[in-house]
This record gives structure tokens, C-alpha cells and sequence, in this order.
């Protein structure tokens, strides 16, 4: 059953992101033929570009829509997203401004690309180069669930593989201005894709509860239906929730700022400055996700019933608001999956052909074949998730998602200590790596691939926390121990080509290039 | 406008154009005291990684139980640390 109104007021939203999408490359003209350009727009945005471009890559469509459903499901642990997101960024502060430093300094365009110069070690480069591209596979393929997710709610169902149209032509349309725009198609279309989630969400949150009888009775009737609930939820977190609680909200800190698609964001900005601002900035994102984990509060509270929670917010809106309205919203989610799902493409075909392509496939490439490999590899990216995603049952790219923030937070002692010293052995951090990429994996087999709580049986003792922070003390107790033991039987280290002003902006070097920039 | 408001952006950058030698010649006992700044950071995690400090319904605060609304009050405090760490480490 379509509703026509809601329809038209959707496709016309998609058409005006469409339209911008292809405009984007006209936008901060760069000669598009260079990775510099199309992969990260020529580190040329400033505070405002980076907030909408970083707010709309990190807070996804997948988010919008996972997180009131784990509120839905669970309560108050579906709420660990807040902390996360609040403690991210005095991460971000400490550690991305070096990161932009060393970055522009050496010419570096994804994390591996520092790792390689920081280490000297290709084997380490390609363990974060392979995992990068492993974590960000599944999660383009989860904001294509958001997409479906509304289509579904749309009442746009057809019949067998017609049934996959709209998904298909809104993804080929991405693809297509990814392709010729690069990065600034993305950076453009969050300007309007962030303008109306926030539009979507001042109004959810204001109208919802008063036409609920305000957050007072809200409250009390999702209490009340999570405690109804089969397996029963908590609206205030119980005592065994809370080293999982702190766990996920710490490790999912720890493994944000290193997954390929927030760096090309951090990597796009024009200086350190910018990314410090932000982290300042970014937080009324994080205010504003938190009043989206609400919804899922709403949702119970409105006696929202759905086989599957992620249809929570839309049934919830659909139930809520005049259909106009409505199409409004849905556009809102579809849009904002298109955002990320374009940064991440790029992150993962940026990845491809620095580390990979260039490093051992053609290691005389020039400026423009690189270019060229770079967009060509975004579309098989993004092919390869559509196929993903109408293939494959859903289940799949969730637990892939799952265990992707576990893999992905194991390039962090590589990437952000590498920032601060280099006390570390290349190779005890390979030998790390791959000591955390199996222990947290096995720790997520234990739940059949369910759950990322894992249960530390000490003595008498239990300790249930998230997966990837277990992986993670594994991952630096091998390679702190390794690395004493390499160092003293003398294996050799391979020549940084970094230097310690190139991590300090303020330095004599960073100002040089203003001077040069300005003239 | 957002190319306006970008050159301004890049203006402090500039403000600190100077002699070649200043930034290595900075004293260091200034450098430790702007350093020591960055310890405001650490707050969030403090008031964050442990819940029993704040898994409880009371006090009620706009109907928001404790749990929910002392959360939404560490995205501001935090931003705002986080502002004020900026401001007093940037050089002038």
C-alpha cells in the first residue's frame, strides 16, 4: 500500500541530493584526475564543511536506525551509544590533529599510507590495509539495509527481483556521482542530509512525547513494556550490565577514529585546527543521536509492535506523523546511508590503491592511473555491497558489521601510538594484530556469532565485556612483550621517514606552507 | 559563505607567522603549563566508564530519569572542556 503523498515528497528530496551529487565537482574546483582531489577533495575544508562532512559519516543511516532499535529491544544498554560518542572526542583532540600533520606533511592519504612511512614495514601497512577494507565491506552494506528499511515502510514492494529496484537505482545513482565527483559529493549532500535529520529529529522529539503525554509518561510506559517483554529489558541499566556498558562504550571509542572512512574525513580538512574545533563541534551530533535513541523509548511507549525492531522508528513515524511529513523523514535516512555509504567507498578504494596497487601491483603508477584505479575500485566497492546485501541473508552483513569494529580496533596501537613514539616493534605489532584479530573473532564464535559480549571467567569471577577490548589487551600484551624480546636478540627496524616536528601543526615547517598557501 | 567563512577559518593559522627560530624557542616551562591543559580531557572518562555511578531513576529531572539526563549533560560538558582546551592551548 503507497501512499502518494509521502512518495512524491520522498522522491523529490532523492532528486535534489541526485542533482547536487553532480554539481558536487564543480564545488572547490580540483583537477579531479589526482587520488589528492577525488579522495579527499585536497584538504581543503574548512570547520563548517568538516562538522556536516564528519557528522554525516560518522553518525550514519544504519545509526538512525540501530540504535532506537537496540533502545527498542533492550533499554538503557542501547544507550552505551551516548558515552561512546561522548568520549570520542577528547580521543579525537589528542590524536587526529597529528595525524592531518604528519599527513599533509608527507603526502599521506589513508592510515596505512602512515603506518608504511612510520614503520617501514609493508607487512604492517597491508594488515591495516586489509583489515580497513574487511571492517568497511559490511558496514556500506548496512546502510543499504537503512535504505530498505524504508523502502519497506514505503509500501513500495514488488514482485521477485523487481522487489530490489528502488535499492538498486538509488546505489547506481551514488555510485555514478561518487565516480565523478569523488569526495565532494559526499561533503555536499551532508550539508543537506544533516540539515534535515536535524529537522526530522527536533520534530520527533517535540511532537512524539506531547502527543504521548510528555516524557514523564513516556518513560513510564517503556518501562513498562520492556518489562512486559520476553526476555525483559531495563529502563535504568541493571548491575550486570555494566562492565559490558563501559566496554562497548569504550572500545567502540577506540575503534572510530581508525576506521578508513572517518580518517578520509579527519584527512580532508585543512588543519589541525579545524579537526580540534570540531571536536568541540561534533558533539550536538552526539546530543542529537542521543534523542534518536529516544525514538526506540517512544516506539515501546507508543505500543509499536514490529517482528524486527529496525522497523521501530519508521513504523513509529508513520504512526506519529501527517504522511508529508513523513516522506520528509524517510528521505532524511535514505539520504543520510548515501553520505557514508560514499565516504566509505572511497575510504576502502583510496586503500586499495595506495597500499595495495601501488605497493605491489604497479609500483610506477602515475598521478592520473591512480586516480582512475581509485574511482573504478569504488564502484566494484559498491557493486560488491549491493550484491552483499540482495544475496546474502541480512544476518550476514550484521555480524560481519559486529565483528568489524572488534577487527578494526586492532589497527589502533599501529595507527594512534605510532602518532606519539615508535617504542613498538613493526613486527610485534603485526605479530599483535593477528593475536587480536583471532582472540576477539573466537570470543564472538563462542556466542555463535551473536553477541559481542564476551563473559572472562577469573577465578570465581565473571566478567562480561566487549569482545574487542579484551582483543585489544591481547593485541598490546603480545606486542609490548614481543617488542622487548625482538629488541633485545636484535631483529632489525626498518627507517621511519617521519620526523618529529612533521606531528606538531605549530611547528616551523606547517607555517612555511601557510605562508605559501597565502602568497 | 562557506568559502568566506573558510578564510577566516585559516586566519589564526596565520596569526602566528613569525621568525623561523620562535616555535623551537618557546620556554618550556610555558609549553608544560599550556600541556597541562589537556588534563580536562580526561574528565568524560571519569564521569562516563563507571555506571554504578549513575544507573539509578533519581533524581527525575524534566520526567528524564537520572540515568538519561546525566548523560545528556556530559555532551555539553564535555564539548565545552573540550572548547576550553582549545582556546587556552592555541598559541597567540
Amino acid at each position: 500500500m503507497v501512499n502518494w503523498t509521502e512518495l512524491y515528497v520522498f522522491v523529490f528530496f532523492f532528486l535534489v541530493v541526485t542533482v547536487l551529487g553532480f554539481v558536487a565537482a564543480r564545488w572547490r574546483r580540483g583537477n579531479l584526475n589526482r587520488i589528492e582531489e577525488w579522495g579527499l577533495a585536497g584538504r581543503r575544508f574548512g570547520t563548517i564543511v568538516t562538522w556536516f562532512l564528519v557528522g554525516g559519516d560518522f553518525y550514519t543511516a544504519y545509526t538512525v536506525i540501530a540504535v532506537p532499535a537496540l533502545v527498542f529491544g533492550l533499554g538503557a544498554m542501547g544507550l552505551f551509544a551516548l558515552p561512546y560518542t561522548i568520549i570520542v572526542y577528547p580521543i579525537v583532540y589528542l590524536t587526529m590533529p597529528r595525524l592531518w600533520s604528519v599527513a599533509k606533511q608527507h603526502g599521506f592519504v589513508t592510515p596505512a599510507d602512515f603506518v608504511r612511512g612510520r614503520y617501514g614495514s609493508p607487512g604492517l601497512a597491508l594488515a591495516v590495509t586489509f583489515t580497513g577494507i574487511l571492517a568497511t565491506m559490511p558496514y556500506i552494506a548496512l546502510q543499504l539495509v537503512g535504505i530498505q528499511v524504508v523502502i519497506r515502510a514505503l509500501g513500495v514492494i514488488g514482485a521477485g527481483w523487481m522487489n530490489d529496484l528502488p535499492l538498486i537505482t538509488a546505489f547506481v545513482i551514488l555510485a555514478l556521482y561518487t565516480y565523478t565527483s569523488g569526495l565532494r559529493a559526499p561533503a555536499l549532500i551532508a550539508l543537506v542530509k544533516d540539515s534535515m535529520i536535524y529537522i526530522m529529529v527536533i520534530a520527533a522529539v517535540t511532537m512524539i512525547p506531547a502527543a504521548l503525554g510528555g516524557y514523564g509518561e513516556v518513560f513510564k510506559l517503556a518501562d513498562k513494556a520492556l518489562a512486559a517483554k520476553a526476555t525483559p529489558g531495563h529502563l535504568i541499566l541493571p548491575a550486570a550490565g555494566f562492565s559490558a556498558y563501559a566496554t562497548l562504550a569504550f572500545g567502540s571509542a577506540l575503534a572510530a577514529f581508525v576506521y578508513p572512512h572517518t580518517i578520509t574525513g579527519i584527512l580532508s580538512s585543512s588543519s589541525g585546527h579545524v579537526i580540534k574545533r570540531n571536536a568541540a563541534l561534533l558533539p550536538a551530533y552526539t546530543f542529537l543521536l542521543g534523542l534518536i535513541a529516544l525514538l526506540g523509548l517512544m516506539a515501546l511507549a507508543a505500543g509499536i509492535n514490529v517482528p524486527t525492531p529496525n522497523d521501530a522508528v519508521p513504523q513509529l513515524f508513520l504512526k506519529m506523523f501527517p504522511s508529508w511529513f513523513t516522506g520528509f523523514c524517510f528521505a532524511a535516512i535514505v539520504i543520510g546511508a548515501l553520505v557514508p555509504a560514499a565516504i566509505m567507498s572511497i575510504a576502502a578504494a583510496n586503500l586499495f590503491t595506495r597500499n595495495i596497487y601501488r605497493e605491489y601491483i604497479r609500483p610506477d603508477v602515475t598521478q592520473q592511473q591512480e586516480a582512475k584505479v581509485a574511482k573504478l575500485v569504488s564502484l566494484v566497492v559498491k557493486l560488491g555491497a549491493l550484491a552483499f546485501v540482495i544475496f546474502l541473508p541480512l544476518q550476514y552483513a550484521i555480524v560481519l558489521q559486529l565483528l568489524g569494529g572488534i577487527w578494526i580496533v586492532e589497527t589502533f596501537p599501529a595507527i594512534v601510538f605510532g602518532l606519539f613514539s615508535r617504542w613498538l616493534h613493526h613486527r610485534a605489532l603485526l605479530v599483535g594484530w593477528f593475536a587480536g584479530m583471532i582472540t576477539g573473532t573466537a570470543m564472538v564464535a563462542t556466542s555463535g556469532f551473536k553477541s559481542a559480549i564476551y563473559t572472562l571467567h577469573l577465578g570465581s569471577m565473571t566478567i562480561p565485556a566487549y569482545a574487542g577490548v579484551y582483543a585489544l589487551a591481547v593485541n598490546l600484551v603480545v606486542a609490548v612483550v614481543l617488542t622487548s624480546i625482538f629488541d633485545a636478540i636484535g631483529i632489525k627496524r626498518l627507517p621511519d621517514t617521519t620526523q618529529r616536528e612533521d606531528y606538531e601543526e605549530d611547528t616551523v615547517r606547517a607555517v612555511d606552507t601557510e605562508l605559501r598557501k597565502a602568497a | 559563505m562557506i568559502r568566506f567563512m573558510t578564510r577566516l577559518n585559516t586566519v589564526p593559522e596565520l596569526s602566528h607567522i613569525r621568525p623561523i627560530t620562535d616555535s623551537t624557542k618557546e620556554e618550556p616551562q610555558k609549553k608544560a603549563s599550556r600541556k597541562a591543559w589537556h588534563w580536562l580531557l580526561v574528565l568524560p572518562f571519569l564521569g562516563l566508564m563507571w555506571p554504578p555511578l549513575y544507573a539509578k531513576a533519581d533524581p527525575v529531572l524534566f520526567g528524564f530519569p537520572f540515568f538519561y539526563w546525566y548523560q545528556f549533560a556530559w555532551v555539553i560538558v564535555s564539548a565545552i572542556l573540550t572548547g576550553i582546551v582549545y582556546l587556552a592551548t592555541r598559541r597567540r
